[in-house]
């Protein structure tokens, strides 16, 4: 066979082995893709400063509690040297309470592992609005403190908003729509329901207030709920939504984002009813932050076959050094097609994919700007080393010491700041950036500053695409079940090889040159 | 997308990157062989093996130790010109001239030995040629043509010659401009100027952005002007094609007053805009000439 047969038949190869074995694979039904279920790692933290010996500390907290929506696993709760108690409120949630003395500063934590499932509320169109309202859920139809749904400025808006409609779900969603168009402010202000509807605008405690003020102006029992939206991040801000009693059951609203009959599976739910989450000794320096860690978690197939999946069962493997070799040859596929095909100019062929990586570790934006920053730093040493004549091997080892000594330095920093994007800066992978940085000084001094700056957006347009196709969840689950792709990638790569088509950066560049 | 096919159809016979790679080089020129054009002074060897003209070597300096020896030795010279053997992009280049009083000048300013001892070892250590130990290359130093004084009068113009299988494709004349700071490149701002291979002819010149029928700084004329010596221009380019063991190539030839037609350097990756500067892409240019041999061989039938 000639060169050219081989190289035909591999790529065809290349292309049907895959289809051929993801056919059968399909019909065995073991191999699917999923989205991963949604889990995080919580710690609620409180710290205290110290306070007289004679006096007595504490605090009480509201603890999550395992129902249809959440499972809450392994709950463990630091002291601090303090007393813990578990107290069940009735129609509340459970607090946990922490009391004791302390001459020293005071950390106790609550912590767990949180699996969600989103929850989904069928209402009927036909729910008749004078369902007799049992006796335990009679008390959510009573005004409270800042749910004045007796005042009546509520009753006459409830009235005039409601009272167009004629079915309970219908009167619900015109109540609904009209809080969540309300326009939204950041603010940790707790806002009643009159003022809310007052100046118009509010957060999430405001517009959960009126909705359920609204509501029980019309005689539709409804309460408010709080929780923390999970995300992967630090972070201070609960979250409150609303509860309406809908045919027999309680139906979670969130009229801040939008929510309708739904709960989102990364809402954690606390506590039911218009309470302050955390109570304590009030003269005493206190401070808290809600430690949030996102873990991806598959179901792992049992019938899967020829699949990727009994890796996830080696504990010691780390997911995220997983996640990181599966999708790193659908970026190399990226990064031919805009390479070859479009025509982008990168530095170096494999950067693009490397940032990517450490973005999904470090946060988009914050390791973006850490990534500028770097090599702008470290290029800017090329400039007097090579005014002396440095020789190029221990001008490269002296510019791998900049970028050791700026990673290092943000990390500090990170640490000093309690800062956990800034601590996570080690993440970069150090000889990428160092060649990165030696490029982009090479192509300032040798193509010019423009140059230098088209090549380096170009570059961070293909990690941004690269850090694209890194964050759609179900590409994992695909390459577990069906790692053939990877020799279908191959076969794409291989023909792109000799393809010979112009790249479209060209169409512009030989303009002069199209024929009419 | 059915419109950008449709569009890309206008582009046949415009050269890309990647068929430039694909047909081009990698089938034509076998990367064992790059080191013969990449090192100028390995390219002049061969040059002067085969009596190609080419500036003549004055000296060559390989260690520091020999610097100032080899100085001594080119003393006898007026003008000189000093090369990194393996530099890029023109860094490290040096032209040295003897006014009446017999005294080295470098950019009109008396020259100072030590700072030009400072300079050989620099290009010795690889300052200039990407990390590697490397050589000094001098040698004559060009005293570009009449022609050119009245179509720009600084720098030193150059003719690039794109031959496939030692038969010439494409050329042009580069010339620097008030931009390009005394250098030819294209990317660096020099003007590239079509040819009309058959009668020798300059066509439009192309500044990147525009064409023109007279230089854009000086308004000198360019258009349908005669190039002095151009076949001998073409025949030192296909000797030279077939003095080395590479079938695609970029031939980099200066006009001598004295001395005429010289090569300055070959090219193993020429680029791709000189088909801008002819208006014409190279893969129509190697298809006219496939045909034209076909119908050559039929005659000869």
């Amino acid at each position: 066979m000639t060169t050219n047969k081989i190289y035909h038949w591999t790529i065809i190869f290349c292309f049907l082995i895959p289809i051929l074995l993801i056919g059968v694979k399909l019909s065995l039904g073991g191999n699917y893709v999923q989205l991963p279920d949604v889990e995080f790692q919580v710690q609620m933290q409180y710290g205290m400063d110290s306070f007289p010996a004679e006096k007595e500390l504490f605090v009480k907290a509201y603890l999550p509690e395992v129902n249809q929506h959440q499972e809450i696993l392994d709950p463990t709760a630091a002291f601090g040297g303090l007393s813990f108690s578990e107290q069940q409120l009735e129609q509340i949630g459970k607090r946990g309470e922490w009391r004791g003395h302390s001459s020293h500063p005071v950390n106790i934590n609550y912590s767990f592992h949180y699996k969600g499932k989103a929850l989904k509320y069928n209402i009927d169109k036909w729910l008749p609005s004078n369902i007799a309202v049992p006796e335990e859920v009679r008390p959510y139809l009573k005004p409270s403190e800042y749910i004045q749904s007796t005042h009546p400025t509520i009753i006459a808006k409830a009235n005039a908003i409601a009272n167009t409609q004629s079915g309970l779900r219908s009167k619900v969603h015109v109540l609904f729509d009209y809080v969540n168009e309300m326009p939204s402010i950041k603010t940790s202000q707790l806002l009643d329901a009159v003022t809310t509807l007052e100046q118009n605008s509010a957060s999430c405690n405001g517009k959960s207030r009126l909705l359920v003020a609204l509501l029980r102006a019309i005689d539709i029992p409804a309460r408010v709920v709080g929780g923390i939206i999970l995300e992967d991040i630090e972070k201070r801000t609960s979250h409150l939504w609303v509860e309406v009693w809908l045919g027999g059951q309680w139906v979670n609203f969130d009229p801040l984002n939008g929510h309708f009959a739904y709960l989102p599976a990364h809402y954690l739910q606390l506590y039911k009813g218009d309470h302050y989450l955390i109570t304590r000794t009030s003269d005493v320096a206190f401070d808290y932050q809600f430690n949030i860690k996102k873990i991806d978690y598959f179901q792992v197939p049992e019938t899967a076959f020829l699949s990727l999946w009994p890796l996830l069962n080696q504990g010691d493997l780390s997911p995220m050094l997983i996640k990181a070799i599966l999708l790193l040859p659908l970026c190399a596929l990226l990064i031919g097609i805009f390479r070859n095909v479009i025509g982008f100019k990168t530095i170096g062929v494999f950067l693009p994919a490397l940032i990517a990586i450490t973005l999904d570790n470090v946060g988009v934006f914050f390791g973006l700007t850490a990534f500028l920053a770097v090599i702008l730093v470290v290029a800017m040493l090329h400039f007097p080393l090579e005014r002396w004549g440095i020789l190029q091997t221990p001008k490269i080892l002296i510019m791998l010491l900049g970028v050791v000594l700026c990673l290092l330095g943000m990390s500090s920093l990170g640490q000093m700041l309690d800062n956990s994007s800034l601590q996570s800066m080690l993440f970069f992978p150090i000889i990428i950036l160092t060649i990165a940085a030696e490029k982009f000084a090479k192509t300032i001094a040798e193509e010019g500053v423009q140059d230098a700056i088209k090549l380096q957006l170009q570059t961070v347009l293909l990690v941004l695409i690269c850090y694209g196709a890194y964050q759609a969840d179900f590409t994992i689950s695909f390459f577990l079940s069906f790692p053939e792709m990877y020799l279908f990638i191959i076969g794409v790569l291989l023909a792109l090889g000799r393809w010979i088509g112009l790249r479209f950066t060209e169409l512009f560049r030989f303009q002069f040159l199209a024929k009419a | 997308m059915f419109q950008l096919f449709k569009s890309r159809s206008k582009y046949s016979g415009v050269m890309g990157m990647n068929q430039r790679n694909v047909e081009l080089i990698y089938p034509h020129n076998q990367k064992k062989y790059y080191h013969l054009a990449d090192d100028k002074i390995l390219t002049k060897s061969i040059l002067e093996e085969h009596d190609i003209a080419c500036a003549k070597t004055y000296a060559i300096i390989e260690r520091i130790s020999e610097i100032e020896d080899v100085w001594h030795q080119v003393q006898a010279y007026k003008k000189i010109a000093i090369k990194p053997a393996n530099g890029r992009g023109g860094g490290g280049i040096k032209i040295l001239k003897k006014n009446k009083d017999g005294i080295w000048l470098s950019g009109g300013k008396p020259l100072e030995e030590p700072s030009l001892f400072k300079h050989f070892a620099d290009i010795i250590m690889g300052v200039y040629s990407l990390g590697g130990a490397d050589r000094v290359l001098i040698e004559y130093c060009i005293e570009p043509h009449v022609f050119f004084h009245k179509i720009y009068p600084a720098g030193v113009p150059d003719f690039r010659v794109i031959l496939l299988k030692q038969q010439p494709l494409l050329s042009m004349l580069r010339v620097p401009t008030d931009r390009s700071d005394g250098k030819a490149n294209l990317h660096q701002g020099g003007l590239g100027i079509g040819i009309d291979m058959e009668k020798g002819i300059l066509m439009m010149a192309y500044d990147g952005y525009h064409y023109h029928e007279v230089h854009p700084d000086v308004n000198s004329q360019i258009k349908r002007k005669v190039i002095p010596l151009w076949e001998e221009i073409l025949t030192l380019a296909i000797q030279t094609a077939k003095a080395f063991p590479l079938d695609y190539l970029g031939v980099d030839i200066v006009l001598d007053q004295e001395l005429g037609p010289l090569i300055m350097e070959i090219n193993v990756r020429p680029g791709l805009g000189i088909q801008l500067v002819n208006q014409i892409g190279l893969a129509e240019v190697i298809n006219q000439h496939a045909q034209f041999s076909k119908i050559l061989s039929k005659l000869k039938k």
